[in-house]
């Protein structure tokens, strides 16, 4: 699955993945591929721009680490993050609730 | 980890289509290397893991047009504030102080930012009565306030 369908839900994701335990980009976009079991097949480059951006709305916020000599951003949520995660978690279970009882009136 | 030469070329190339400071584009470029380099360590390295690195990584010019987008929306709200700071400055000194050809009493205030506006959250703009000169309300960024001219005159 491309950017497309994904547009909208991206944030939640990131989100989702930072507040599970990913701190660094590749950790990030690794877990993405893996535990979507290569679903959202992103290339890897677009999603730190994503990243960035939730910076920017004060959802995540960032250090550096030096570990063994090379840099690297960590990300963590910010308490506006997890509300906002919190926000999303909500529409998307009711989206999700509305489409599946839509589908269910065919049988497959 | 030294540097593979395909992701030093790959590195520089993106490098030149971000925009930006120096140290803007710097530690972008840091954050992208490490997870090229973490990638390839991932992959018990050779060329084939480098190639298959930056394959997944997609086109740098890409990933570097997401930073300059970025980058051009973070400087349009810093304008912003800005504008809303330069503009309120005026009409408050205009409402105190009156202009030449207009009577303080009938002057309007008006003060506008975006509402979106993050680069100065604790922005506030002090709307002060021209004709008693005394402060009406402080109103925060974002927000529109309009004597109506009832009020002034």
């Amino acid at each position: 699955m491309g950017g497309e369908p994904l547009k909208g839900h991206l944030d939640m994701l990131l989100l989702t993945l930072v507040d599970a335990g990913a701190t660094h980009g590749y950790a990030i976009v690794k877990q993405l591929r893996r535990v979507s079991d290569g679903t959202f097949d992103l290339p890897d480059g677009t999603i730190y721009p994503a990243l960035h951006r939730l910076c920017d709305a004060g959802f995540l916020k960032s250090r550096w680490s030096d570990d063994a000599g090379r840099r690297r951003r960590l990300y963590a949520l910010t308490p506006r993050g997890r509300k906002e995660l919190d926000r999303q978690r909500r529409y998307w279970t009711r989206f999700e609730r509305g489409v599946d009882a839509v589908l269910a009136l065919v049988p497959w | 980890m030294s540097e593979p030469e395909q992701v030093t070329r790959f590195l520089a190339e993106f490098r030149r289509a971000l925009t930006g400071g120096r140290k803007h584009r710097r530690a972008i470029v840091d954050e992208i290397r490490a997870h090229l380099l973490d990638g390839i360590a991932a992959r018990d390295s050779g060329p084939e893991a480098e190639r298959a690195v930056l394959r997944d990584f997609g086109d740098p010019l890409v990933a570097a047009a997401g930073f300059n987008r970025l980058r051009t929306r973070r400087s349009i709200r810093r304008l912003g504030c800005a504008g809303a700071l330069v503009l309120a400055s005026a009409l408050g000194a205009a409402a105190v102080l009156g202009l030449p050809d207009q009577p303080a009493s009938r002057l309007p205030v008006y003060a506008h930012a975006p509402a979106t506006s993050k680069a100065s959250p604790s922005f506030r703009i002090a709307v002060i009565d021209p004709k008693t000169r005394r402060l009406i309300r402080v109103a925060r960024a974002g927000s529109s306030v309009q004597l109506p001219a009832t009020n002034t005159s």
